[in-house]
C-alpha cells in the first residue's frame, strides 16, 4: 500500500476473474432467455415466429427456455450465497444502498442540468450501478420463483392447497411483464452505461479486462481512488479530465 | 324412332362408290349419307371465335350409347336431307354445345323431375354437359345411363349450385379427389346421401336446413353413439329441442367431404379456430349473451400460444397441449352457467390432471376461465399487470431522462 500512495498505478482491479465468468454466463442466459421468451409473448410478431423457425420449433423453444432459466437460477443461488456468505464474515459491504448514493443522484442530477458545479464524488460502486444492481436481485428473484412455479405448474396447490388457482396467472403475468420491463432496461440503460455513454465509448472493458484506468478511477471512484491511494483524487481529476475542469470554471462564471 | 340396320349400312358406306353415293344422296338423309363427308376424322369448321370444331363421327360411339341405332337426322333435325347442307354458324364450342343440346327436347321432355327443376336453376348447363362424356363434335355421341358415366360426378363434376328458398346457395360442385384423401375415401357418395337413390329434389328452406339434415341423418348411420352424446350436449339440444341451426353441425366442425381423422395433430390443433369459427363472432355470441373474446384470451395463454405455433410449423404428430375440447369436452359439450358449473369444474380437474396428474382442487383456476383479469375475476392478475402497467414506463421514463441529461451534459454542452 505504501508503494501505492508514492506512486499510483496505472490500473487499478476491478473485478475479480470470477465476477468476470458470472457476468459473461450470465449475459448469454439472459439473452436467450430474453429471445425464448419474448418470441412467445409477441408470438404474433414476424421476429418471434422467425426466431422460432431458427431454433426448430415451439418445442425446442421450451427446452432452451427452461435449461436457460435453470443454469439462471443456479447462477443466481451461487451469487446469492456469495453475498450472504460476504454480510456473515463482516467484509466491507460495498453494494448496499446509502443515504449518500440518493445525494449523489440529486446532486448529478443538479450537475447535468447545470445547477451543481461538479459531480457526485462516489465510492467503488456509484449510485447508478447500486439501482441496477438491485434492479437485477429484484428482477431475477421475480424472474426465478415465478419461473419455477411455471415450470412445476402444480406444486403450488398442492403443496398449499389453500392458494388460489390464479395465483399461477397472476405468477405468469409477473414472469412476463418482468421480463419486458428487465429486457427494457437493459438494452437502454445497461447498453447505455456500458457501452454508448460518452464517458466510455465505445465499450467499457473493464468487465472483460477487470481493470480500470486511474483516470477513470478518479473521475468516477474518487473515494475509492482516494482510499486506496491515500491521494487526493480531485486535483488529478482536473488535471486528467479537462472536460471537467471547463464545467467547473464556467459555472462558477455563470454564478 | 327410325332403326337402321348399320351393321349393313356400315360396310356399304365403307366401300361405297362415289357413284354409289350420289344414287343413295338423292333419296335420304341417312347414316351412309352424313358418314360419307363426316367420317372423316379430320373433318372440321371454324367457329366464331377462331377455333376448330371437331366434325368427324365415330360411329363405335353411337352404336356403343344408349342411342345405337338413332338415325343422324333423329337428333340433328333441322338439317336439309339433301346433299349440300348449309354450314350452320356458331359463335364458340358453348353453343354450338348449347343448340345440340336443344335438340334432346325433340323425345325428351326436360321439364320432368330433376331435370326440369335443374334446367331452371343451371341456365348455362347443357344436356352434354352431364350425360356426354367426351367433347366437341364427338360429345353427343356417346351417350350412356347416368350410371355408367361416373354416376353422381358425371353431373356434380360441374359448377354448379343450388339456391334455396331464402337465397342461401350451396355449390353442389365437388371433386372426387376431396373424398378420397378423406377418411371417408371408401365411402360411394350414397352412403352419405341415402335419399339421392333417384335425385329427387329435396326442397329445403336453406343451405344450413340441408345440411342439418345431411349431418342429422347421414352421420348417424354410422356414428350414432357419437349422435347419441352430441343430442344431449348444450349444442344438440338447441338443434334438437329448439331447432336452433346457429350450433354446430357435425360437417361444421368435420367438414362434409374433406372429413380428417380428428384424433391426428392436424385436426387437433387446429380445434380452437374451428370453435373460434362461431365462438370469436361477435355477433353471433352477443345474440346468446356469450363472450366472443374466448378465442383471444386462449390463444394469449401458454396452451394458445403453443397451439399457434404448432399451426404455425404444420407438423404432423406434435405433443398434446389442452385445446377448447380439452376441457370442454367435444361432443358432450355442456353449458358452464347456473347448476351446471360445479360439475363442470369437478370435471375440469380430472381433465387437467390427464396431463398435469398432481393437479388439486384449486389448479384448474389457474386457468383464469377467458375473463379478461379484472377486480372481479383475478384480481391478484389484474394487481399484477396494473402495477407492472405503471412501473414499467416510470423506470424506462426515469432511467431515459437520466441517459439523456448524462448525454447532455458530457457530449454536447460540455464547453
Amino acid at each position: 500500500m505504501s508503494d501505492t500512495k508514492t506512486n499510483p498505478p496505472e490500473f487499478f482491479k476491478r473485478f475479480t476473474l470470477f465476477r468476470q465468468v458470472e457476468h459473461h454466463l450470465n449475459a448469454i442466459v439472459f439473452s436467450l432467455l430474453v429471445l425464448t421468451g419474448l418470441a412467445q409473448r409477441f408470438h404474433e410478431a414476424s421476429w418471434a415466429q422467425g426466431s422460432v423457425r431458427l431454433m426448430g420449433g415451439i418445442d425446442n423453444v421450451h427446452v432452451y427456455h427452461r435449461i436457460a432459466g435453470i443454469v439462471f437460477v443456479v447462477l443466481f443461488t451461487v451469487h446469492l450465497v456469495g453475498g450472504i456468505m460476504a454480510v456473515l464474515s463482516g467484509k466491507r459491504l460495498t453494494m448496499f444502498i446509502v443515504g449518500n448514493d440518493f445525494r449523489d443522484a440529486i446532486q448529478n442530477m443538479n450537475y447535468f442540468m447545470g445547477r451543481a458545479d461538479k459531480p457526485a464524488r462516489c465510492d467503488r460502486f456509484e449510485y447508478k450501478q447500486k439501482f441496477e444492481y438491485w434492479g437485477v436481485i429484484m428482477g431475477s428473484l421475480v424472474m426465478g420463483i415465478t419461473g419455477l412455479l411455471l415450470l412445476f405448474p402444480t406444486w403450488l396447490f398442492s403443496t398449499f392447497p389453500f392458494i388460489p388457482g390464479q395465483a399461477l396467472a397472476a405468477a405468469k403475468a409477473a414472469h412476463s411483464n418482468e421480463a419486458l420491463m428487465a429486457f427494457l432496461v437493459i438494452v437502454t440503460w445497461h447498453i447505455y452505461d456500458a457501452v454508448l455513454s460518452p464517458e466510455v465509448f465505445p465499450l467499457d472493458t473493464s468487465i472483460f479486462t477487470g481493470k480500470i484506468s486511474r483516470a477513470r478511477m478518479m473521475h468516477e471512484h474518487p473515494l475509492e481512488y482516494e482510499r486506496i491511494t491515500g491521494l487526493p483524487a480531485e486535483s488529478h481529476d482536473h488535471g486528467h479530465d479537462d472536460e471537467h475542469h471547463d464545467d467547473s470554471h464556467d459555472k462558477k462564471e455563470n454564478a | 324412332m327410325k332403326i337402321r340396320h348399320l351393321f349393313v349400312a356400315l360396310p356399304l358406306a365403307f366401300f361405297a362408290t362415289p357413284a354409289f353415293a350420289e344414287e343413295e344422296a338423292e333419296n335420304t338423309g341417312s347414316v351412309e349419307h352424313c358418314m360419307e363427308c363426316h367420317e372423316d376424322e379430320d373433318l372440321t369448321k371454324t367457329l366464331g371465335d377462331g377455333k376448330e370444331l371437331p366434325m368427324g363421327v365415330n360411329l363405335d360411339l353411337l352404336e356403343g350409347s344408349v342411342h345405337a341405332g338413332t338415325d343422324c337426322v333423329d337428333c340433328h333435325v333441322d338439317y336439309p336431307t339433301d346433299d349440300e347442307h348449309e354450314a350452320k354458324e356458331f359463335k364458340n364450342a358453348a353453343e354450338s354445345k348449347k343448340h345440340f343440346s336443344s335438340l334432346c327436347a325433340e323425345c325428351h321432355e326436360p321439364d320432368e323431375g330433376i331435370h326440369g327443376k335443374m334446367l331452371e336453376k343451371l341456365t348455362d348447363a347443357t344436356c352434354l354437359d352431364c350425360h356426354g362424356s367426351t367433347s366437341g363434335g364427338k360429345g353427343g355421341h356417346d351417350i350412356k345411363p347416368i350410371s355408367e358415366m361416373g354416376g353422381c360426378m358425371s353431373c356434380h363434376k360441374h359448377e354448379m349450385s343450388i339456391v334455396f328458398a331464402d337465397g342461401t346457395k350451396a355449390l353442389l360442385q365437388e371433386d372426387p379427389k376431396v373424398l378420397a384423401h378423406s377418411v371417408h375415401d371408401s365411402h360411394e357418395c350414397i352412403d352419405c346421401h341415402s335419399d339421392y337413390d333417384e335425385h329427387p329434389v329435396i326442397e329445403f328452406a336453406s343451405h344450413r336446413e340441408m345440411t342439418a339434415k345431411l349431418s342429422g341423418e347421414s352421420c348417424k348411420q354410422c356414428h350414432e353413439d357419437v349422435f347419441e352424446t352430441y343430442k344431449e350436449s348444450a349444442h344438440g339440444a338447441a338443434l334438437f329441442r329448439k331447432k336452433n341451426l346457429d350450433v354446430p353441425l357435425c360437417s361444421d366442425c368435420h367438414k362434409s367431404h374433406a372429413i380428417k381423422d380428428p384424433k391426428a395433430s392436424e385436426f387437433r390443433n387446429h380445434v380452437p379456430q374451428t370453435c373460434g369459427a362461431c365462438h370469436a363472432n361477435k355477433e353471433l355470441m352477443d345474440k346468446y349473451g356469450l363472450k366472443s373474446n374466448v378465442l383471444e384470451t386462449y390463444l394469449n395463454d401458454y396452451h394458445g400460444v403453443t397451439s399457434y405455433f404448432y399451426i404455425k410449423e404444420g407438423k404432423e404428430n406434435t405433443p398434446v397441449i389442452a385445446v377448447c375440447t380439452d376441457c370442454h369436452g367435444i361432443h358432450d359439450i355442456m353449458t358452464a352457467r347456473g347448476d351446471n358449473s360445479a360439475v363442470v369444474k369437478e370435471k375440469l380437474v380430472k381433465r387437467c390432471q390427464s396431463c398435469h396428474p398432481d393437479a388439486t382442487e384449486n389448479f384448474p383456476d389457474a386457468w383464469i376461465s377467458h375473463y379478461e383479469p379484472s377486480l372481479d375475476k383475478a384480481p391478484a392478475v389484474f394487481f399484477v399487470n396494473v402495477a407492472y402497467m405503471f412501473l414499467i414506463p416510470f423506470m424506462i421514463g426515469g432511467l431515459l431522462i437520466h441517459m439523456f441529461l448524462h448525454f447532455w451534459r458530457y457530449a454536447i454542452k460540455k464547453d
